[in-house]
This record gives structure tokens, C-alpha cells and sequence, in this order.
């Protein structure tokens, strides 16, 4: 399944929040497009995917503008972070 | 030459040089002017400022304004360039975009927000910095009750936020 999450225009931290509940409630092997236009949204989903072990497929930063396409899988860390936030 | 600009301007920097940058900038003003630094006091005055124009027997005759009254003061001219340096390193850093939340809840949430935040920065005589920045260094109880009640207050903004994330989504 793939899945668009558009969040532009929304402040932070609302874009980087948004896109990790999504990868909380979408299958391992789904796709995930997230976009939007908070500058430190970018920095942190990029350090984040790193940290979750979350494969970025595509990454595109113009101005300030990103747009990532997520491959999800569900790893500890990340599971962890769901069931902290509850979001999953 | 590029990555090193790419990194001085377009990444965030480290936790760690912020917090030097505001402890030593804190530091040089309890020297140069021997005031601590705020910024609602200043914004007072910047409100006293401006009902002047409007109602200035209003503003005459508040005895609050008698302890911030509608003149510039160094701590008006700090909360001016604060925003102008923000401004600046934003355009520096290609960050600098008009935008527009799609959802007009956030529009509400900011208005709401920001009269929370006005009301509690005069009712506990100071913010987050002229509390954390300014107070807890000179051991000042009230800032250190301020900066506790503070935390309890993010806590339970934070809880209402990820209520909203995982709901409204």
C-alpha cells in the first residue's frame, strides 16, 4: 500500500509527529510519501530515519520544501516509540 | 567551500553551541547593563507604546503602566532585533516562507496560545527566558516555582498535541 501524507503549511511539530503515527499504523513493506515545508522537519526525519532504521527511498529538499518516500518497517526502536506515543 | 556554508547555514546546529551562544549573550548583559534579560517586560512597554496612541488616558491612569510606561527601553530594542536576527539567518538559511496552515484549527490554537502565554508571562512576571535564563541563575524562587509549573505545562500541552496527532489526522 502506499500512502501521500501532505503536511504543508503545518508548523513544527506537527509535520514530524504526523509522519511518525503514520508509520505506526501502516504494515511493514508499505510506502510512505511525506511532505511539507517546516525547514527543521527535514533535518529530523532524515536523523530519525537513521535512528529507526527506516529505509528512505527517495529524498527531495528544495528551499524549503521536502518530500521523503518512506519504506516502513516495523523495528523495536520505532515500535517503541508508537507504543510511547501511543499511537499504534 | 560549499558543504562548510551548507553546514553553517542551512543545517541546524548542535544543542550544545545554542546553549553557549544564549548562556554567554545572558552572561555579557548581567556585565555590560547589570539587568537581567526578558522579553514580555519589554513587550509591555511595546504595549504601553502603542495604547498610547489609542487610549492614552487609559494608559496614563493604569498604575501597572507607572512600572512600564510608553517609552523604548533597552529591553523593547532586544525583542526588535531578536525578531530582525531571526529574520535575517531564516533568509541566510533559504528558510524564510509565508506559511499558510491548511487547517484552521492552528489558526485558533496560535490565537489562543498566545493570549495563554501573554496572560501567564504577566502573571508569573516573566517568560521562559526572563525565568530560565534570567531567574533560576540568581536562585530567584519564584523562577525556579515559574520554571517547574512551566514543565507541568508542557506536559500537559504535549499530552492535548498527540491527542490531536493521532486523532484529527
Amino acid at each position: 500500500m502506499k500512502k501521500v501524507l501532505d503536511t504543508m503549511g503545518e508548523p513544527c511539530p506537527y509535520p514530524f509527529l504526523l509522519t511518525v503515527n503514520e508509520l505506526c499504523n501502516m504494515q511493514d513493506g508499505d510506502i510512505l510519501e511525506t511532505k511539507g515545508d517546516c525547514p527543521q522537519t527535514a533535518d529530523k526525519i532524515i536523523s530519525a530515519a537513521k535512528k529507526y532504521g527506516i529505509e528512505i527511498l527517495e529524498m527531495n529538499i528544495t528551499g524549503t520544501d521536502w518530500d521523503f518516500v518512506l519504506k516502513v518497517k516495523h523495528t523495536d526502536i520505532l515500535e517503541n516509540i508508537c507504543c510511547k506515543l501511543c499511537f499504534s | 567551500m560549499y558543504s562548510m556554508t551548507h553546514k553553517l547555514l542551512k543545517s541546524a546546529w548542535p544543542l550544545w553551541v545554542g546553549v553557549i551562544i544564549i548562556g554567554s549573550a545572558s552572561t555579557l548583559q548581567f556585565i555590560l547593563l547589570g539587568r537581567p534579560w526578558g522579553i514580555t517586560d519589554g513587550e509591555v512597554n511595546a504595549v504601553a507604546l502603542i495604547g498610547s496612541i489609542i487610549m492614552p488616558e487609559h494608559i496614563l491612569s493604569t498604575t501597572y503602566f507607572e512600572a512600564f510606561p510608553p517609552i523604548v527601553t533597552y529591553l523593547l530594542i532586544i525583542d526588535v532585533m531578536l525578531i530582525l536576527g531571526a529574520f535575517i539567518s531564516a533568509v541566510l538559511s533559504k528558510n524564510f516562507k509565508i506559511r499558510i496552515p491548511r487547517k484552521k484549527e492552528r489558526l485558533i490554537q496560535g490565537f489562543a496560545g498566545g493570549i495563554l502565554m501573554g496572560f501567564g508571562a504577566r502573571l508569573a512576571m516573566g517568560c521562559n527566558v526572563g525565568h530560565i535564563v534570567s531567574g533560576i541563575p540568581q536562585l530567584y524562587v519564584a523562577s525556579i516555582i515559574a520554571g517547574m509549573s512551566m514543565i507541568v505545562g508542557m506536559y500537559i500541552g504535549t499530552k492535548i498535541l498527540l491527542r490531536q496527532v493521532r486523532s484529527s489526522w
